[in-house]
């Protein structure tokens, strides 16, 4: 059996079979142009605890249909889908703290595993869901750049929101 | 090990992904956040494109939303969102798709629709939206042979819509005689982007296109054209062109039109401060008085009951156009603003405009506190200077 390897930026090597390895689209697109056995990637911006954990999430869904599907979307066709619910597989799997869940989104983002990245924004999104905007600051370690007037304008302006179907 | 960035370090199209899972009241607090979410939250807003069934709608928010449209991705998504409105504002800039309209949903609460985009994205499908009272129309890439007889058949078979406005902006192309009759029509407003219809509409166009509707009962004929100051008027007034156009109107005698209204843009956005350095050489000469008794001359009107002139902001949306009460303040209040200053009407008259500029949107927010009684001794007096 043919495998591909990973390499990450903090130097460590992950090797994983071929049926895994395209889900990623970039693997995937890769193959078909340069048809090879052996390869090895270069990961700049996903360390190890990251790749393994994105690594998981790939086996978990190798045989997955719609993850064929989903990446052969137009950015149109899967900006439509905007509802928030996922497969409880995966709602279960992301339960991790922002900053690594952060990280996992950027790997997906850099691989091009559409819905790994999209069931992390979704997360990403739950965490700050229903929070006032002080919360979302310091759930997110955000510095708010804002004078006091500002603010005020700005929670004006929008107050109609609130009040919104 | 995790890094530890903040969230807004994440690329904008990931952030704008993120967020477009969020309901409006999160995005609300995502404003807050800081100013780079701020501006991602209203790109946000802008996709979604919706105004919102409140008791004022917040018009200066639409018009937000329509300054950087070209960067907008449309797609038809924001559809999805809709809450159940009562009335709703598509771009012209957006070419959407709408396939995903929720026609059943809002079939029983769309009141009004403006739309800005070419009329053929959005199909047949008026019919579909049964409680619509008011559609507005640009034309201005639709004015063809096939275009407006389907928007004339469509809003002639409609049990329901009352109020048409149409904004023109290119020559009509279509034979005028073959569009349906819109007998359910009570009011038409027609905006054109030139000094007067004339330049879209020929005089006999404009008597054969507003022959379509036989039961108006308020016509509006309005005039946008933003390099042009509010001291025109008067030129303009006695120009050729616009005169002619009202006499033809005239003759039409509409039995049931008993409401004339014919509004004159104030100035565009940019006139200001050319306003403010060149004022003296624009001031016409003499010419104020006989430009107002022309225009009030027309009170005679046979059948016209009601006349009503004034001026517009080239800031107003098109879509407020079709808003009978924001139109009212809008030119009930510029009498008040310009006309009051009696002796001295054009020395104040470019400070009255400015200052029309910077009161504009307490208008708005203040509108329904008009006083009626103020309108009428405005007119009033401007008949007044009339019989001088």
């Amino acid at each position: 059996m043919s495998a591909i390897k990973f390499e990450t930026s903090d130097g460590f090597t992950i090797q994983v079979e071929r049926e895994t390895a395209v889900v990623s689209k970039v693997v995937k697109n890769f193959l078909e142009y340069h048809p090879t056995d052996k390869c090895t990637f270069h990961l700049n911006c996903v360390d190890n605890a990251t790749l393994r954990k994105v690594v998981e999430w790939m086996r978990h869904h190798k045989d997955d249909a719609y993850i064929e599907t989903e990446s052969d979307e137009s950015d149109e066709e899967r900006s439509q889908d905007v509802s928030i619910e996922m497969d409880p597989w995966d709602a279960n799997f992301l339960n991790e703290d922002l900053f690594f869940l952060l990280d996992i989104l950027n790997a997906a983002n850099f691989m091009k595993i559409k819905v790994l990245f999209k069931n992390c924004c979704k997360k990403i999104y739950l965490m700050s869901k229903g929070k006032s905007s002080v919360e979302i600051k310091r759930l997110l370690k955000e510095r708010c750049d804002f004078t006091d007037e500002d603010l005020q304008r700005i929670a004006n302006k929008y107050e109609w929101m609130a009040r919104v179907n | 090990m995790a890094s530890e960035y903040c969230l807004t370090d994440l690329p904008e199209d990931v952030l704008f992904k993120i967020i477009s899972f969020a309901s409006f009241e999160d995005i609300r607090a995502l404003c807050l956040v800081s100013k780079r979410m701020n501006e991602i939250c209203k790109r946000q807003m802008r996709s979604r494109q919706i105004l919102l069934n409140r008791p004022k709608p917040n018009w200066g928010f639409a018009s937000a939303l329509l300054q950087d449209m070209e960067s907008i991705y449309a797609n038809g998504t924001c559809f999805k969102h809709l809450p159940n409105l009562d009335r709703l504002y598509i771009s012209e800039y957006w070419k959407p798709d709408f396939t995903n309209f929720p026609y059943e949903r809002l079939q029983s609460c769309l009141k009004q629709l403006y739309l800005n985009c070419c009329y053929s994205y959005f199909g047949k499908t008026l019919s579909k939206l049964k409680s619509l009272q008011t559609v507005a129309f640009d034309f201005s890439g639709v004015l063809s042979n096939k275009g407006m007889p389907q928007i004339f058949t469509q809003v002639s078979r409609h049990a329901r819509i009352e109020n048409l406005c149409i904004r023109v902006s290119k020559q009509i192309e279509c034979n005028i005689d073959s569009l349906a009759n819109c007998e359910n029509i009570k009011s038409l407003t027609i905006v054109s982007t030139r000094y007067s219809t004339e330049y879209c509409v020929s005089d006999d166009q404009l008597k054969k296109l507003i022959a379509r509707f036989p039961n108006l009962e308020c016509l509006r004929l309005m005039f946008e054209l933003s390099t042009h100051y509010a001291f025109d008027l008067i030129d303009f007034c006695e120009a050729r062109e616009f005169p002619q156009t009202v006499k033809e109107i005239k003759q039409l005698k509409f039995l049931r039109c008993f409401d004339l209204v014919l509004l004159r843009e104030v100035c565009g956005s940019d006139c200001e401060e050319d306003h403010e350095s060149d004022e003296s050489d624009k001031k016409p000469p003499n010419s104020d008085k006989n430009g107002i008794k022309y225009a009030f001359s027309l009170f005679d009107c046979e059948n016209i009951s009601k006349f009503r002139f004034g001026f517009f902001d080239s800031t107003t949306h098109f879509s407020d156009y079709c808003q009978t009460n924001e139109i009212d303040v809008k030119y009930l209040d510029t009498p008040v603003q310009i006309f009051n200053s009696t002796n001295k009407l054009w020395k104040d008259f470019g400070s009255n405009v400015l200052g029309f500029h910077q009161k504009y949107h307490d208008l708005i927010a203040n509108y329904y506190s008009f006083d009626p009684e103020v309108l009428q001794a405005n007119l009033d007096y401007m008949k007044n200077l009339t019989t001088e």
